[in-house]
């Protein structure tokens, strides 16, 4: 069964002098157990209002569907008490008069966990994340990583199947960012906990998320696993090699001839008496490259230079902002 | 290392449809989570402690200069109905308006200021009832002013010359419930405006209306009633009030007359002793207005989740 499992979700603002816009639009989305969802898109795209929606705190206008089992409409009280929230603000509730453990102590029957259990999941969560030295401090004595961390331990006390990361690792140094991502892989692969996670930062979802859900003006444009996602956004990469001829002769003849597999574009030209430059535009360097070291062979040439990179998640993040964005076939 | 385990039976999830919210002592847990919190805070300043018994210290003086200052002219002013100790009569008056007035105006505040701290998205999204917290928020009042009764009663006889009786105390005890709970009535429907009104900030007009205006002028905590226009005593009977400062001062003050009429309405059914048309207002109004608190509460909820302005997390 679908952990979230929503059709046609849509969700209309309305603005001071009762002008509506629409934050969300016809969204379907599946999500099985135990899946990182990295939801990504421009600022403004309806990222927090889809989670709102997914965590029933906020009624759709049209649509519906299951979250846990639950029906969207009419059980959202049922979804809330299962589901966890990490906003990107760290500060929020966190008090600040209370120690790191009394903080937790305060969460814990809030969540349902009492006596030996909870001292033992908050003993547990300090340890796991960082801070049973800080058990003991005021939150406005730690770090603003530490803090975060506070939170999540916070939002992790319930052992919800659903958890929600609203760019979690905001504000946190390298090793703060570091530990966080670890474990949210662990919550993951070891807990099978079902994450939605929201970020900025391109690096963190390819590291982390299965799969990546792109967000553009309130439509939800491409819902795939990663690596495929970014293979069926037909975006090109350029290769750049320079080949030296071994018999010290172009044979001019062959360069009309070069096809590469997941290539749009193939020039080739001879940069002197000597030597090649080939450019190339290709889709998935992955498979370019070994083709076109193959021909390099075939052709009694040596490699000389080579510049290629590949796709990331930062290049389609940032056609989905510029709509440069080429969706895949059958898509919106 | 700990072990994490999702959807753990000792953890209640609730995740098969059919199922149902956390149980009542779970709720009760957890208001008594929000109780320690509080607690913890208001015992870690001491300074606090000293200057919260020193205000109940002058603000009891206060009243007993005024006694001293009216003395001669209280039993003329009081009536037969309320005895002759002003001092008594106001103590009665003003502990129990700062005890209604936790109930009626804390709500609001604190579902407002949890709303822009963004500690409510995160109440919501947890197994407790919308409910839960909306009480449980107001310990640091409850713990803050509940307590204030028994200091200046206790201040007011001990050192400045209050008298009391207590021969009616059960009784007393429960009409101070039934105002109690009416006024939480009012609350909710006070902090179902957050909410159902849109009102985000400034001043909540309910509490305003209810507690600033009408309790403050025409309820008689500083005066009787009598002392007010006949239509104005009128208004003074629509609200809770009246009807407890009434009924609490026949029961506690000495020499008071419970049979006296003194609220118009009391005037009205002459067969009726007064302080039991006391007591059938106060049941009325809290039969009335802690279902309509509630609704109002959750329609206000609903509302704000349906038009997005339930969390402040954007």
């Amino acid at each position: 069964m679908a952990i979230i499992d929503v059709h046609n979700i849509g969700k209309q603002y309305t603005l001071s002098g009762r002008r509506r816009v629409s934050a969300l639009e016809q969204v379907n989305l599946r999500l099985t157990p135990g899946t990182i969802l990295g939801l990504l898109g421009p600022n403004g795209a309806g990222k927090t209002t889809l989670i709102k929606i997914l965590a029933g705190l906020l009624r759709p206008d049209s649509g519906g569907g299951t979250v846990l089992g639950y029906d969207l409409l009419h059980q959202h009280d049922r979804i809330r008490g299962l589901v966890s929230l990490v906003a990107p603000t760290a500060d929020v509730g966190i008090d600040n008069n209370l120690t790191v453990r009394q903080n937790l102590a305060f969460w814990a029957p809030i969540f349902g966990l009492h006596g030996r259990l909870a001292r033992s999941r908050i003993d547990g969560l300090l340890e796991r994340l960082g801070l049973a030295d800080k058990a003991d401090s005021w939150p406005m004595h730690i770090s603003a990583g530490q803090r975060q961390r506070l939170a999540l331990a916070r939002s992790l006390l319930a052992e919800t199947p659903l958890l929600f990361l609203d760019e979690p690792t905001n504000k946190l140094d390298s090793e703060g960012v570091r530990s966080v991502r670890q474990m949210i892989a662990d919550l993951n692969q070891q807990h099978k906990v079902t994450i939605m996670l929201t970020t900025h930062v391109m690096e963190e979802a390819e590291e982390l998320c299965g799969e990546i859900a792109l967000l553009r003006e309130g439509r939800l444009v491409a819902h795939q696993p990663t690596a495929e996602l970014m293979r069926s956004l037909r975006m090109t990469r350029p290769i750049t090699a320079t080949l030296k001829q071994r018999n010290g002769e172009v044979r001019a003849a062959v360069l009309p001839t070069l096809t590469l597999p997941a290539a749009t574009t193939v020039q080739v030209s001879a940069a002197s008496t000597s030597s090649l430059t080939v450019n190339v535009e290709s889709l998935d360097i992955r498979t370019t490259i070994p083709a076109l070291l193959a021909w390099v062979r075939e052709q009694g040439c040596t490699l000389t230079t080579m510049q290629a990179e590949p796709v990331t998640l930062t290049d389609v993040f940032q056609a989905l902002a510029e709509h440069r964005l080429q969706l895949p076939e059958g898509r919106e | 290392m700990t072990t994490f385990h999702p959807q753990r039976p000792d953890t209640e999830p609730m995740h098969k449809p059919g199922q149902h919210r956390q149980p009542l002592w779970r709720q009760f847990a957890a208001l008594w989570a929000f109780g320690l919190r509080e607690y913890r805070l208001w015992q870690s300043y001491r300074i606090n402690q000293v200057l919260w018994m020193t205000n109940i210290l002058v603000t009891t003086l206060l009243f007993f200069l005024l006694g001293q200052t009216i003395a001669d002219q209280a039993a003329s002013l009081l009536g037969p109905a309320y005895g002759t100790n002003y001092m008594s009569f106001v103590v009665i008056g003003v502990t129990v308006n700062i005890f209604i007035a936790t109930n009626l105006s804390d709500p609001f505040f604190r579902i407002q200021r949890s709303y822009f701290t963004g500690t409510m998205d995160l109440f919501l999204l947890s197994p407790m009832s919308i409910y839960t917290p909306l009480l449980g928020l107001m310990a640091r009042s409850i713990l803050d002013d509940y307590p204030r009764l028994f200091f200046t009663f206790g201040f007011g006889m001990l050192l400045f010359g209050a008298t009391f009786n207590f021969t009616y105390w059960p009784l007393a005890l429960l009409f101070t419930v039934l105002f109690l709970a009416a006024g939480f009535g009012l609350g909710m429907l006070s902090a179902s405006s957050f909410y159902l009104l849109d009102i985000k900030k400034g001043t909540e007009p309910i509490q305003f209306v209810i507690q600033e205006l009408l309790a403050t002028l025409l309820a008689g905590t500083y005066y009787p009633v009598t002392v007010l226009p006949r239509s104005l005593q009128w208004i003074a009977c629509l609200i809770p009030h009246t009807y407890a400062y009434d009924a609490l001062r026949r029961l506690l003050d000495p020499g008071a007359q419970p049979n006296v009429p003194v609220l118009p309405i009391q005037h009205v059914f002459p067969g009726l002793s007064p302080v039991l048309i006391d007591g059938i207002a106060l049941t009325l109004f809290t039969v009335i207005l802690v279902p309509l608190g509630v609704f109002a509460y959750g329609s206000g909820i609903e509302r704000a989740r349906r038009n997005g302005t339930l969390t402040r997390w954007q």
